[in-house]
């Protein structure tokens, strides 16, 4: 393992854009409290969480030195710093679980459609797509929005292959993305549906 | 569909691209803040004073560290020299020690501890220290 010396450490903290830098990871800590630990905290306490995340993660790295760069594993530092939220995160719940509610993904999925597999378990994979694509169009999905489903599943992840195919500007693609996301709960109860 | 290439669903790849965005497009992260109610000039504000403050910390830190390493190089510099000569580096170090106290009577060198060493390099110049040792081994 090769740690970072002091040196970089140091060039790390008074040359990258913090402000920015700082944006993107309030924006993480938000999303992964809210869809992976699913907690059911206002927003107001989900903002002094995250705020107080950063602040303990950059002191535990430049500070106290608990938090060690392997700049091996991570050449990036944003990648670095990205992944001790995340485990700071993890350890904060773990250790206050009793005082902190958090909920379980697998219940946004209503008990109607949990009912359903029975029914339609040889449903092929094709005739899945086709009924999530159209219960997207029915649920008022633009053609962009299918399109991005589309590439989803032909198992596209990266946004940029996603905005080039369908050939829009950032702006575009963010708003068409937005509208897209907010349908996830009817791919989720879909997919639930069949057992996915 | 292709709901699981990989041991990915659709879902998977859908959070993929959502964290992707987040790290990787600063105006798609400050958009989705705006909607989750968060002032981003306030948090701007925060952030720069929070950084600033550790940036101004750990430069304290490093330069303690810089400083006791400094020290240490010096002491181990002056044990030799004192092996040396004890003489020539007893009247260098006291030289140097009279420009701060000029009244202090100092005892003989090669009877100090390593830690009264220590203490009254605190009170020297350590990069001037270095340069006479070095002028006196040339």
């Amino acid at each position: 393992m090769t740690v970072a010396s002091n040196e970089l450490l140091m060039a790390q903290l008074q040359l990258l854009d913090w402000s920015q830098l700082w944006f993107k990871l309030m924006a993480r800590c938000f999303w992964i409290l809210r869809n992976r630990y699913v907690v059911k905290w206002p927003n107001s306490k989900l903002k002094e969480f995250s705020k107080q995340t950063i602040c303990e993660v950059i002191n535990k790295i430049f500070i106290e030195k608990e938090r060690k760069w392997n700049i091996e594993r991570y050449p990036d530092f944003e990648d670095f710093i990205i992944g001790v939220i995340d485990s700071h995160i993890n350890n904060e719940l773990k250790k206050n679980s009793n005082d902190i509610t958090i909920g379980d993904r697998a219940y946004l999925v209503d008990q109607k459609s949990k009912s359903e597999p029975g029914t339609h378990e040889r449903i092929s994979a094709d005739e899945l797509r086709k009924q999530v694509f159209d219960e997207l169009e029915a649920a008022g999905a633009d053609y962009n929005e299918l399109l991005i489903f589309e590439c989803l599943a032909d198992g596209i992840e990266k946004p940029e292959d996603i905005k080039k195919e369908l050939g829009l500007t950032d702006s575009d693609f963010h708003n068409t993305w937005r509208r897209f996301k907010r349908k996830r709960i009817i791919i989720q109860r879909k997919l639930a549906a069949y057992g996915y | 569909m292709d709901t699981n290439k990989g041991n990915k669903t659709i879902l998977d790849r859908l959070d993929t691209i959502e964290l992707k965005l987040l790290q990787e497009d600063i105006e798609y992260a400050k958009q989705y803040l705006k909607e989750e109610g968060i002032d981003l000039d306030e948090e701007q504000e925060f952030a720069a004073k929070s950084i600033k403050k550790v940036q101004f910390m750990a430069k304290a830190i490093s330069n303690k560290i810089k400083d006791q390493t400094l020290l240490e190089v010096a002491l181990m510099r002056i044990k030799k020299a004192i092996q040396e000569n004890a003489q020539k580096t007893s009247d260098m170090l006291i030289g140097l020690l009279q420009t701060k106290t000029p009244s202090v009577q100092y005892r003989k060198l090669e009877k100090w501890t390593d830690d009264e060493i220590r203490d009254v390099l605190a009170d020297v110049d350590l990069v001037k220290l270095m340069e006479e040792l070095d002028k006196e081994n040339n």
